[in-house]
């Protein structure tokens, strides 16, 4: 059997399981799984941004608590469907990108990281001093109380290999070409006709989209949200630590990464206090040993990438 | 009409007046060599026609169409191509990517298939070299491979900026062999070269800097030793 023929033979049994989890899987297993579909969309969003786009991102948090919001205001407050919640929650997010973009798009580097931060912080001050919202007291989105664990679930399964198919398919397009023309040379890519600027606003985009309607899905499953959390900047500390661990700038790095960092996430939490320690330590080890991350070291030993992604 | 069509520039870096008054013009059917020392001013100029460098005064018009005003991307769509000085190849990609980047604008990206047989006819060390990365092919080949990006794009006017710069006699020999071919495939070529004695050969028209300014301009086959050595150097 040919490789290519193993590989999609797997892929299908991985798919079989994970689509029939609910039905022979414990409870705390489904809601495992859950918690790693969600990080791994989260994660892969930011790993477009920084692994491919050159875009450092520290304000993903912004894209989460307002996705957050506009589920619990639009389900709550307005009555509307909870799923269409979730997709308007990407929407805004899209909205909120495009009105950020001018100014944020004039900063580079580090700039860039600050000025996405600054955002979500100013954006968590502006919800916890509104009284619609209920200022930081929060809201618990009551619509959500009705929703099984497993339909929670299944959507957040749809949103993370519809995500994972979605960038794949980015990687090996034009765009993907493009990105991967920009980051080894901006200038000499610039001087053959790729529009920089477009690239990395598409990839913004997108990024916003997903990760806002990613965080409804999540709030689903949370059921509170408060400004001070949803807008920190824990999020993005988080899934800093999923893609660098995991592989920055490869497809299976942030699937990787968010599976060990639930799993951690699960044994470490009776360490309270050190779990944070441990994962900052894990951080650096990996920054120091392994730059390219679990996934990235493996493909340069084994010569052999699971997503595939480069023209030969 | 002429094809590249530049009147009165002048571009400043800061202060400084890199080009003073520049105005020269590309028929078709063409080659055409600007020649000059370092810091003559050759790389300004073709910074200046690609787009990366805007002039303070004068303007550039490329078939018809003004172009001082757009942007790099916007200008290789209309049909003019750079390979760039140092070859500036994507070492972290591979050659069919670096190929296929070259047809990246919509245009070009319909007959790009057409475009990569053409261009592996004309070097088919390329074709053998596909797979690998751009960092493990040798000066010759990276220079293959930037005028094969070039070409992608489809150009009707390709300008080559020193390409014999730090390669061997044969590879340049067979480098301009390539130039011909390009230009008997009918796109204008554009020489930017140190190398005057082959470039001059080559070219129908040659433009010669010094300071920024043009000292020296017309049929290279009419030009005395004395004048050329006059213009390149300021003697």
């Amino acid at each position: 059997m040919s490789s290519n023929r193993i590989r999609i033979l797997l892929a299908a049994l991985l798919l079989i399981a994970l689509a029939t989890l609910p039905f022979w899987a414990t409870r705390y297993m489904v809601s495992i799984l859950l918690l790693i579909c969600l990080y791994m969309t989260l994660a892969s969003m930011w790993n477009l941004l920084a692994g491919y786009s050159g875009l450092i991102s520290l304000g993903q948090q912004m894209f989460i608590g307002i996705g957050g919001y506009s589920l619990a205001v639009l389900s709550m407050y307005h009555g509307l469907p909870i799923f269409l919640s979730v997709f308007l929650g990407g929407v805004i997010s899209v909205l909120l990108a495009v009105l950020i973009s001018l100014p944020i798009f004039r900063m580079k580097g580090v700039y860039f990281a600050i000025g996405t931060w600054i955002i979500a912080e100013a954006l968590g001050i502006c919800f916890s001093n509104w009284g619609y919202v209920r200022y930081g007291m929060g809201l618990f989105i009551q619509p959500a109380y009705r929703l099984s664990m497993s339909t929670i679930y299944y959507a957040a399964l749809v949103l993370c290999i519809g995500s994972i198919a979605l960038i794949y398919l980015l990687l090996r397009s034009n765009l993907g070409l493009a990105l991967m023309a920009i980051r080894d040379d901006d200038r000499a890519s610039e001087a053959i006709g790729v529009n920089i600027f477009r690239c990395k606003f598409t990839c913004f985009l997108l990024s916003a989209f997903i990760t806002g309607m990613t965080a409804g899905v999540l709030y689903l499953n949370t059921i509170f949200i408060q400004p001070f959390e949803a807008f920190g900047i824990g999020w993005t500390v988080k899934l800093l630590f999923i893609v660098i661990i995991g592989g920055l700038g490869t497809v299976a790095g942030p699937i990787v990464g968010a599976a060990v960092f639930v799993v951690l996430q699960q044994y470490l939490s009776e360490y309270v206090g050190f779990n944070l320690i441990i994962f900052g330590t894990i951080t650096i080890s990996v920054i120091f040993f392994t730059p390219k991350g679990i996934v990235g070291t493996f493909q340069e030993k084994l010569g052999f990438e699971i997503f595939p992604i480069r023209r030969r | 009409m002429a094809m590249l069509e530049v009147k009165n520039l002048n571009v400043y870096y800061g202060g400084f007046q890199a080009l003073s008054d520049i105005t020269l013009s590309v028929e078709r059917d063409q080659i055409v060599s600007i020649l000059g020392s370092n810091g003559a001013g050759k790389s300004t100029l073709l910074k200046t026609i690609s787009g990366l460098l805007k002039p303070s005064t004068g303007s550039i018009h490329f078939n018809g169409e003004k172009i001082d005003p757009l942007g790099p991307h916007d200008i290789v769509k209309l049909g003019l191509a750079l390979v760039p000085e140092g070859r500036k190849i994507f070492s972290t990609l591979t050659v069919l990517e670096n190929l296929l980047i070259g047809s990246y604008s919509p245009g070009a990206r319909r007959t790009k298939d057409e475009q990569l047989e053409n261009v592996f006819e004309l070097f088919p060390r390329l074709a053998e070299r596909k797979g690998q990365l751009g960092s493990t092919l040798s000066g010759g080949e990276q220079q293959m491979l930037a005028i094969g990006r070039a070409l992608m794009s489809q150009p009707r006017l390709i300008i080559f900026d020193e390409i014999s710069l730090g390669l061997s006699p044969v590879m340049v020999k067979h480098l301009y062999h390539a130039v011909n071919r390009i230009k008997q495939k009918g796109m204008v070529v554009v020489l930017v070269e140190q190398d005057v004695k082959r470039s001059l050969k080559t070219a129908d028209f040659a433009y010669i800097l010094q300071e920024g300014k043009i000292r020296l301009k017309g049929n290279p086959k009419d030009f005395t030793e004395e004048e050329v050595k006059k213009a390149y150097f300021g003697l």
